[in-house]
């Protein structure tokens, strides 16, 4: 899944497929975030976002 | 136009019919929200099965589309609930900054996927201050420009601050080490993330999330009630206009109910204008200042009102006076003031406090009101309140701050909220405009829209409890008429014109329960649920849409059976 990092007038931000995050999504108010901290919390979305894998398990004849 | 409405009681049974399935089977946690003041067009309402799987219905088709997944933090489960709101969340918040503009245009710095043509826009600071009008189209894509049908009188620029009616769906979830907030915006088609500071990191049970948003929807003399004598106040067609007038000779209003409201030319001649009236006789508005291009027989117009309106005598740093008022102490507190044209027009306020004629905002101005200011007080679209997880707490959102805050009433609520609990915000009960203290029930709860949130408690019980806004306390097991049916998991409700719709668990027996004569009565049973069955869930699915026959508001009660997709409708009459 596509990670896009957003340089903001304040700091960075990111989208994730339908995720668009300006300010720091853990944080109450608006906490600019840093290149890094975007890049952290986008990987969080990414894991969040992504579907559990199937596993197919033969079965005995 | 009136309603005729022409069943025969008795002989002509109420019934529920099935409408298209939900894409996905209830489950529990999941919940309905809906766009219940006809904000946008289509009539739509949002179905979150899980933190992934989320459909929007377009009520004018009886058709569902999947819309992007969260990524909200928590885990899905009982719990999670949510809110619809008519005010856009462009990058999760309702004010936007313009970075440029002309006198017709705003540029944002937003990525809006969708023609938003027809949606209400209004500056609420910066250049251009006041300005209440129409999206005519916009471009898309990134920076998308909003190209706007009536000319402001001045230019737009990078310190415009405004807000768009275009939409935003809230989404809460439960969890038990975490739990997640994120908003929804239709313009942009983007789930951003919200502050849980301050709350629990468990949460589960039931829960709900009541916005207390006002001025987004159409105002109306209530059709439920009343629905051969009243007429809906949904697009009306203008018979005649003047210079400041506007006319439907099929109106039947009551002389003056809409002083100091706005009214809005929605389509036709004159599309984008918006005008305070002034007064009004049966049939015709009179506005306090000349249209700009005169209406006629093509426009369609549409009136909104808040719970109270006037023109100020005076006002300070933080203060509106109206000298001819005789308010009760602090009934305004935690509403919002707006003026409407005259000096500081445009600027919106949490009121703090009031005494008899003087409002106390918890902002100063920007430009302090004088005896040229109109005002309306209506509803705070600021605020969101949060209520569940099997307690008495509740909690406050704040859209603009993003910060939630820990509710500290004066008195208690007497019991938690448990599974099966209701939350409706109720605005809309006729004659409850009253601007002194006119008890209702007994001296604690007073005639006065936009005051209560009216909770059934749930967990097996018959009670009812009431949240005072202004005064911030509780006002717990409040005794109504017929009290004796319990609620409890699989309970949902929907609010609609001062009633409150009650789906009990997994029955099919729908009540109504008339917050105005304070009873409960049932409503044609849902004999589809009943009988197809489904094991009863925790979460909120039911929802009503409001349709137009003409000039004619309906409202459609839907609900969703538990553990399954299925989807059924009835005409609320």
């Amino acid at each position: 899944m596509e990670i896009e990092i957003i340089e903001l007038p304040h700091g960075f931000g990111y989208r994730v497929g339908g995720v668009y995050q300006e300010f720091d999504p853990e944080q109450e108010g608006f906490t600019p975030m840093t290149k890094e901290r975007a890049e952290e919390m986008a990987a969080v979305i990414v894991e969040r976002l992504t579907p559990p894998p199937v596993i197919i398990e033969p079965v005995a004849v | 136009m009136a309603v005729n409405v022409k069943l025969r009681k008795l002989l002509h049974r109420k019934s529920w019919e099935s409408v298209t399935s939900a894409p996905a089977s209830s489950a529990a946690g999941s919940f309905t929200v809906s766009d219940k003041n006809d904000t946008l067009s289509g009539a739509k309402a949002f179905f979150v099965q899980s933190a992934t799987a989320i459909y929007m219905y377009e009520g004018d088709q009886d058709a569902w589309a999947q819309i992007p997944a969260s990524g909200i933090a928590g885990t899905f489960a009982a719990g999670s609930c949510g809110e619809f709101r008519g005010l856009g969340a462009m990058g999760g918040t309702f004010t936007q900054t313009a970075t440029a503009g002309t006198v017709q245009t705003i540029t944002t710095n937003r990525t809006i996927l969708r023609n938003l043509n027809g949606v209400r826009i209004r500056v609420v600071a910066g250049t251009g201050v006041g300005y209440d009008g129409i999206i005519a189209s916009n471009t898309l894509g990134a920076n998308a420009v909003l190209t706007l049908y009536t000319a402001s009188g001045v230019a737009f620029d990078n310190t415009t601050q405004f807000q768009t009616y275009s939409g935003s769906l809230w989404f809460f979830n439960a969890g038990t080490v975490a739990v997640g907030f994120s908003v929804y915006d239709l313009a942009t088609n983007a789930w951003t993330a919200r502050s849980v500071t301050g709350l629990p990191t468990a949460w589960g049970t039931d829960a709900q999330l009541v916005s207390t948003a006002g001025g987004t929807g159409i105002s109306y003399i209530n059709p439920l009630r009343d629905p051969v004598t009243t007429n809906s106040m949904a697009d009306l067609l203008a018979t005649s206009a003047t210079g400041t007038t506007i006319a439907d000779t099929t109106a039947i209003w009551a002389v003056n109910q809409w002083a100091y409201g706005t009214v809005h030319i929605v389509g036709g001649t004159g599309v984008g204008q918006s005008r305070v009236i002034l007064s009004n006789t049966a049939d015709t508005l009179t506005v306090t200042a000349a249209w700009t291009t005169t209406p006629d027989t093509t426009s369609k117009f549409t009136i909104r009102f808040g719970v109270a309106g006037g023109i100020a005598t005076a006002g300070g740093a933080s203060t509106l006076t109206n000298s001819t008022k005789a308010w009760a102490t602090n009934m305004w507190a935690n509403y919002q003031v707006r003026i409407t044209s005259g000096t500081g027009i445009g600027q919106i306020r949490t009121i703090a406090s009031n005494t008899g004629t003087v409002l106390t905002n918890s902002a100063a101005w920007t430009v302090n009101p004088d005896a040229t200011s109109t005002y309306i007080i209506e509803s705070n679209d600021d605020n969101m309140y949060l209520l569940g997880n099997n307690a008495v707490t509740m909690y406050k959102f704040s859209v603009a701050g993003n910060t939630w805050a820990t509710l500290s009433p004066v008195a208690a609520r007497a019991g938690a909220y448990a599974a099966g609990g209701t939350a409706d915000h109720i605005t809309e009960c006729v004659g409850w405009d009253q601007e002194t203290a006119v008890t209702h029930y007994t001296t604690v709860l007073f005639k006065q829209n936009g005051r209560y949130i009216y909770c059934f408690r749930g967990g097996a019980t018959s009670t009812l409890d009431v949240y005072d806004i202004p005064a911030n306390t509780w006002i717990s097991a409040v005794a109504y008429a017929y009290q004796q049916e319990t609620f409890t998991t699989g309970t949902s409700s929907a609010d609609a014109c001062g009633f409150v719709y009650l789906n009990k668990e997994a029955t099919g027996r729908i009540f109504r329960f008339d917050v105005a004569l304070n009873q409960i009565m049932p409503v044609a049973t849902n004999t589809n649920q009943s009988a197809l069955g489904g094991t009863a869930v925790v979460g909120d699915r039911m929802f009503v849409l409001p349709f137009h026959e003409g000039q004619t508001l309906l409202y459609i009660g839907y609900v969703m059976r538990h553990s399954a997709a299925d989807m059924m409708r009835m005409l609320i009459i």
